[in-house]
């Protein structure tokens, strides 16, 4: 069996918009892989192109093992979707859209329908007309949930729920994962994506940026280092492995290649460290240096 | 009241019309003069004149169908021919309109936008308001201008213009109250279009029936035709339009402040907890969102047969036999027999209007797609094909019902009167039945378009009102006979007047099934938005 998504060279336009320029990425079965980029940058376009839904131009995309556009139905009984837009029945009642989506994918479970009802806080009683963002988006995920499938793939699946509401989501995927289930997580959310995934591809523009264990990527842009010293510092500059050096009087603050920290901490404490910070580097600052055009190249 | 803002909403509303408006406009202002012109040709002398007006206002079918004829006048017949029908045409408009956007713009939540703005709490109501009485009132300046660009007298002119404009103006308010009193649109809708559906009727039984008169001056459908246009204008009539359109507005305007937004007066209700066991299905999920209106349009057609069909044999004690008449009739596509005429006359509009029906069920697929509630759909284990086919079954088995209840009711009253059931109800069923191509044939050039030019389903409407004009005016206005071939109807065999032909009910069918077959095809192929 191979890997759970495999996609390479696609390429999908809309008129003159190029949404998809020759995208690759492999997601493993078993893993949260993450799904990275800003509003626009063909996240959701992947997403369908998986779901059949879209027919790509160029390259392939293989699901599951299939093809996603001429095994579409039946690798729909194998997958749940979250749709980044939730868009209802307005006459119909939450339950009824929960139980017809389950009943439509196969393999959904009661039981678990009743305990995601009591985890996520909703009343199914109500009619979709009724219910605020978050509600909806809470019955999109309940709905996905119920049906025991080997995939599942979440179009920013938090938008609209509350803080508590989106640590039981995140719960809920990790229970998920350990039952040996794979999880696209499309987002743009980075917190999110930090706590549930270990493995992401970043996506810009259409293309596939970098894509890889986060913590081998933390690897390659370094630690943040912030000292208060008793003099102003000197020599720093010199060091191999610095990065974006500001001296303010006798603050200084920069970015230290990992294999670089030995020898910048020493000479630090030669000139003496009033206080110490250092950050391991975040998401969002690996996420900001694909997306600022200028320092794309570096 | 707080108003302010209501100019710039007021231009955002006509830019969102910035297409149908003028569309609208256009044809209220060009069909009345063509009509008279084509009068003037058929009719040029005073004579002949008196006489077509004696012989379509002597019969009961044309009286009931259209309304009375007050003047024998080429202006006269102008009024009496689109009066009702243009009356009707601008409170569909006019209602559909001020519910677009009031109720739809509020259940899309686009409304909450303009809350958070310095705009006026009642400036979105004022602005689709006064929109839609502006257009109404552009048709009204259009026909009046057009008629007297046709040489009408100025009178007539003005008051044929104001019988449609003011139609529209009270179903304006009619429109509002009932985007109002109820939370969504669909709900709107379906209120305005009973009233409406009620004032035709009440029309008809007051021009066709005696001692019904007064159910003319109830229906606001029936005030345009009071004005008499062309004959002795009787002015005050203005009053009463002009005053449903003031308390109806009155009354939204109150219900609209006191309730909060997204609410009506009346409550949605609680859903079920759990779908029923049945709930499980493409085909169930196509039921559960069609069934509402199918269901609608079997009780609206149920009445409408049962009063047609109590109409039909007074149109042989009254109808006036002159050669002229016949003439005429032969022109509106009957023939000898009057019941018969008026039979396969009736059932023939009846033919198309349910065929708004069966493009209203195809295009559910398409709202459907764009509302983004396909995408999930399509993501579970159901293929294309049966989402298509679970609508289509709507537009096919839901039109042949609609077809089947109005042949009975219309039959079964007819036959009551004539004393003989059966006879009539496979007289009537089966006129109405042999109207199912046709009307498929224009919802299989919906299911084309929802398949190859989704972007432009709206076709399909198009398709159908130049379908309805082309029976409707065709004749009249002598076009050639390349053009009323283009329409699907005129090929329909005209039971019970003619005999039934194979041929062309076999090549309708035929193209039906090739529509929706290449719209099948095409919906396998494309992206879903």
């Amino acid at each position: 069996m191979g890997p759970a998504i495999a996609i390479s060279g696609l390429v999908k336009t809309f008129g003159t918009t190029v949404a998809l320029d020759g995208l690759d990425m492999e997601v493993q079965v078993g893993e949260v892989h993450g799904f990275l980029g800003p509003n626009g940058a063909g996240k959701t376009t992947t997403l369908r192109v998986l779901l059949g839904l879209l027919r790509a131009d160029a390259g392939s995309a293989r699901l599951l093992d299939g093809d996603p556009w001429t095994d579409a139905t039946d690798l729909h009984h194998r997958l749940a979707y979250v749709p980044g837009d939730v868009s209802l029945w307005p006459n119909l009642s939450g339950g009824e859209i929960i139980d017809l989506f389950g009943r439509l994918r196969g393999n959904h479970s009661t039981d678990r329908r009743a305990e995601l009802l009591e985890r996520f806080d909703l009343d199914p009683t109500k009619k979709a007309r009724t219910y605020s963002k978050g509600n909806r988006q809470k019955v999109a995920l309940i709905a996905a949930l119920t049906s025991d499938v080997e995939l599942l793939l979440l179009d920013e699946p938090t938008a609209g729920l509350d803080p508590l509401m989106e640590e039981e989501f995140r719960n809920v995927v990790r229970e998920e994962t350990g039952n040996g289930r794979t999880v696209l997580l499309a987002s743009h959310i980075l917190s999110e994506v930090e706590a549930l995934c270990e493995r992401v591809s970043i996506i810009r523009a259409g293309r596939i940026v970098e894509s890889g264990a986060i913590a081998e990527m933390r690897h390659l842009s370094g630690t943040t280092v912030q000292a208060e010293l008793s003099s102003p510092p000197a020599g720093l500059e010199g060091l191999a492995g610095v990065h974006d050096l500001v001296v303010e009087g006798t603050t200084v603050t920069c970015r230290v290649e990992p294999g670089a920290l030995d020898a910048v901490l020493r000479h630090l404490a030669g000139l003496g460290v009033q206080r110490l910070v250092s950050q391991p580097p975040t998401l969002e600052e690996l996420f900001l240096r694909h997306y600022d055009d200028g320092e794309a190249g570096s | 009241m707080t108003f302010a803002g209501t100019g710039q909403l007021l231009r955002l509303v006509l830019r969102l019309e910035r297409r149908a408006f003028p569309i609208w406009i256009a044809v209220f202002t060009l069909t009345p003069p063509m009509v008279a012109a084509a009068f003037e040709s058929l009719y040029p002398d005073p004579a002949s004149l008196e006489q077509a007006a004696q012989a379509v206002g002597g019969n009961a079918a044309f009286t009931a169908l259209l309304g009375e004829v007050y003047a024998a006048t080429v202006g006269g017949l102008t009024a009496w021919r689109i009066g009702t029908v243009a009356a009707l045409f601008a409170g569909i408009f006019s209602a559909l309109t001020v519910i677009r956007h009031t109720r739809v713009e509020e259940e899309t939540g686009r409304y909450e936008l303009f809350g958070s703005m310095p705009i006026g709490r009642h400036a979105p109501l004022a602005a689709a308001v006064l929109a839609t009485l502006g257009a109404n009132l552009a048709f009204a300046i259009g026909a009046t201008v057009g008629l007297l660009a046709a040489g009408q007298p100025a009178e007539g002119s003005v008051a044929l213009g104001l019988a449609f404009g003011l139609t529209g103006w009270a179903f304006t308010g009619v429109g509002l109250l009932a985007a109002q009193v109820t939370d969504s649109s669909r709900a709107a809708r379906m209120i305005a279009s009973s009233v409406l559906g009620a004032a035709f009727l009440l029309r008809m039984l007051g021009d066709s029936a005696d001692g019904f008169s007064w159910a003319s001056w109830v229906s606001p459908l029936g005030w345009g035709g009071q004005l008499k246009a062309f004959a002795d204008e009787a002015w005050w009539v203005v009053v009463l339009p002009i005053g449903l359109a003031l308390v109806t507005l009155a009354l939204a305007a109150r219900v609209a402040m006191r309730r909060d937004i997204g609410a009506g007066l009346l409550r949605t209700r609680a859903g079920v907890a759990e779908a029923a066991g049945s709930f499980d299905s493409p085909w169930a999920l196509a039921w559960r969102l069609q069934r509402g209106v199918l269901l609608a349009w079997a009780i609206g057609v149920a009445v409408f047969g049962t009063v047609m069909g109590g109409v039909a044999p007074g149109v042989v004690d009254l109808g006036g036999g002159s050669e002229q008449f016949r003439e005429l009739l032969e022109r509106m596509g009957g023939t000898e027999v009057l019941t018969d005429a008026f039979i396969a006359g009736v059932v023939g509009m009846f033919g198309m209007g349910v065929t708004a029906y069966a493009i209203l069920a195809i295009l559910r697929l398409r709202t459907e797609e764009v509302e983004l509630r396909a995408e999930p759909v399509l993501a579970t284990g159901v293929t294309r094909t049966q989402w298509l086919l679970s609508h289509a079954a709507f537009a096919v088995g839901g039109t042949a019902i609609i077809m089947v209840v109005f042949g009975i009711s219309a039959g079964v009253t007819f036959g009551v009167i004539e004393g003989d059931v059966p006879t009539q109800v496979a007289r009537v069923l089966s006129a109405a039945l042999v109207q199912l191509p046709a009307t498929l044939t224009l919802a299989g050039l919906a299911v084309a378009l929802v398949g190859w030019l989704p972007a432009h389903v709206g076709w399909s409407w198009g398709a159908l009102a130049a379908a309805f004009l082309v029976s409707f005016l065709g004749a009249i206005l002598g076009l050639d006979q390349v053009f009323l071939d283009l329409s699907p109807f005129t090929h329909t065999p005209q039971l019970p007047v003619a005999e039934f032909t194979v041929l062309p009910v076999a090549l309708l069918s035929a193209v039906a099934v090739g529509l929706g077959a290449a719209g099948w095809f095409g919906l396998l192929q494309r992206d879903i938005a």
